[in-house]
């Protein structure tokens, strides 16, 4: 794990190098934005109506708890396309990989290494932006209409903050095996996008207003580990090197 | 001296193609060993079993006993492959500092400021290696190599496309590394010169094939056609020469001043010609047999490999 460590600090601290990432970090925030407005348009049509303190109470926790849900994998999956990019893409066209792949490390380790650089990174800026837009939208919004803060429900919370750095993890782990094994490197990246603009969609067509997703988390999750155990077999140094150019 | 690699009998088959056949040698200890072959001979496709990076399709390949596949093996191995593998945006310092860790290197910092020191790059060391030119940068690649203290050193064409000062101070450290710190070094190169200066064990490798292996001086001897170069102190009268051509299977093939350069065969030895001209009163500076060059080793091996 120590050695995985020291490759996942040496990929984040370059990926922390670019000014693309920092680019991808205000985007992160501009997609808080319409979480905002549309939270803001349901409370003013709410206030319109008239109805009680509680239902007001009610009606953003309700909001809240989506956006628990929805918005740590939303920013997680867009910001890990970008540390993907440094982690396996570029080593594999620079070539540095291969030497990386002839050192005592083991290629379980390299593997964990690489996706541990993604994620980590990853999940911690998601998560952060995450709480920053909850808090944003308590002082915008929840405070001056309800009076007070609210705070996401329990389950939402433990969804957002735990089991969604799990999925996104073996997410990541998922791509960066394709990734490491396939010629061309940007193709599995562009799971993170679907991922993404599938997550998007179905908040904005409120096609996903009755789905339990810490249901669809916890599925996701039953299904990726035995996925990324099973690839474990298929990764060879050999597989990386043959698909590697030159 | 132990063997400290050994290929027996390696294939690598590549789909449909056969990247290499039954290729065997061994690298003993302290040897500069050079790896030849023209391009797409499979140079690197050996290096790569060597490092555990492809699994040999059949035969057997060790580094000081072990198997190579084995992760533990590349703990006694630096390299330095075709591409540098080094970080771009990484300062030389941390380049060498992140394979350090990796080596898990006591007294990392001390290490890392020495083998800076050894490829004279100790006042650069906190620049961004992508301002490196080719040399510093292959430099910094064996810097990184030995800053776990391997035993091997496995080089896949160290000196391409570097200047000529930049190659003399690559090929001084790889000197200084086998004479000065016992290391054993295999070296990949098509530079003729080169492992002509520092390899004492050569292999000729082409189209997958060993075409030559064996200690350098002794292959060119053998390739050297049986010339014998005799320097006297005055140049040979005209009646002793042809005397002399009279001998048995010698002829004289060059003769310009005080130099003589003789054709031999297999009947003919170098003490009779010494004696034969001692006793006619020639005084000789020195006698020498003239080996063929690594050039004409390679060309020949290769133009007849070509015919077969």
């Amino acid at each position: 794990m120590g050695k995985a460590f020291i490759i996942a600090k040496r990929d984040a601290k370059e990926a922390f190098r670019s000014k693309t990432t920092y680019f991808y970090v205000m985007i992160l925030f501009l997609l808080c934005l319409p979480y905002l407005d549309g939270f803001n348009s349901v409370m003013k049509d709410l206030l319109k109506q008239e109805v009680s303190a509680t239902e007001l109470r009610l009606a953003s926790q309700s909001f809240l708890n989506g956006v628990a849900y929805t918005l740590p994998l939303l920013l997680t999956m867009l910001i890990c396309s970008v540390f993907a990019a440094y982690a396996i893409t570029m080593d594999k066209a620079k070539r540095t990989l291969e030497s990386l792949l002839a050192t005592p490390l083991s290629l379980r380790q390299i593997w964990l290494g690489k996706s541990l650089a993604v994620a980590l990174p990853g999940v911690t800026i998601a998560l952060l932006v995450s709480l920053l837009a909850l808090l944003a939208m308590n002082l915008v919004i929840v405070v001056p209409t309800v009076g007070s803060f609210i705070v996401p429900s329990i389950l939402p919370l433990v969804t957002g903050l735990v089991v969604v750095p799990v999925v996104a993890f073996l997410v990541v782990s998922l791509v960066s095996f394709l990734q490491l094994i396939m010629t061309n490197p940007n193709i599995p990246n562009f799971a993170f996008i679907g991922i993404f603009i599938g997550i998007y969609l179905a908040i904005i067509t409120e096609w996903a207003a009755s789905w339990d997703f810490g249901f669809i988390y916890l599925m996701a999750m039953a299904f990726l580990i035995p996925v990324t155990l099973f690839l474990d077999r298929f990764l060879t140094k050999e597989r990386i090197i043959l698909s590697s150019k030159g | 001296m132990g063997d400290v690699i050994r290929l027996e009998g390696i294939c690598k088959q590549l789909g449909k193609r056969e990247i290499l056949t039954d290729v065997g040698f061994t690298v003993k200890q302290g040897d500069v060993f050079g790896y030849l072959g023209p391009n797409g001979a499979g140079k690197t496709t050996t290096i790569r079993i060597l490092l555990g990076l492809l699994q040999a399709t059949s035969g057997k390949a060790s580094i000081l006993g072990q198997d190579v596949s084995a992760d533990e093996t590349r703990r006694k191995v630096g390299f330095v492959l075709e591409s540098d593998g080094l970080y771009d945006n990484m300062s030389a310092y941390e380049n060498v500092a992140y394979y350090a860790r990796i080596h898990e290197v006591s007294q990392s910092r001390e290490m890392i400021q020495r083998v800076l020191e050894l490829v004279e790059l100790s006042d650069r060391a906190g620049d961004r290696v992508g301002i490196y030119s080719k040399g510093m940068r292959q430099r910094l690649a064996l810097a990184r190599a030995m800053v776990h203290d391997p035993d091997i050193l496995i080089l896949d064409e160290p000196t391409a496309g570097i200047d000529p000062s930049g190659q003399i101070e690559v090929r001084q450290i790889i000197l200084d590394m086998t004479h000065k710190r016992d290391k054993t070094i295999f070296l990949s190169s098509h530079n003729l010169d080169e492992v002509q200066r520092i390899c004492n064990r050569i292999a000729l490798i082409d189209r997958g094939q060993i075409k030559l292996y064996g200690e350098r001086d002794e292959l060119q001897r053998k390739m050297g056609k049986g010339e014998v170069i005799v320097e006297t102190t005055e140049p040979i009268t005209e009646p002793i020469l042809v005397e002399l051509q009279s001998l048995p299977e010698v002829s004289i093939q060059n003769r310009k001043d005080r130099t003589l350069i003789l054709s031999m065969g297999k009947g003919s030895e170098v003490p009779d010609i010494v004696n034969f001209l001692t006793q006619r009163g020639v005084r000789i500076e020195q006698v020498k047999r003239r080996e063929a060059s690594l050039e004409e080793l390679y060309t020949t091996i290769l133009r007849e490999a070509e015919h077969q």
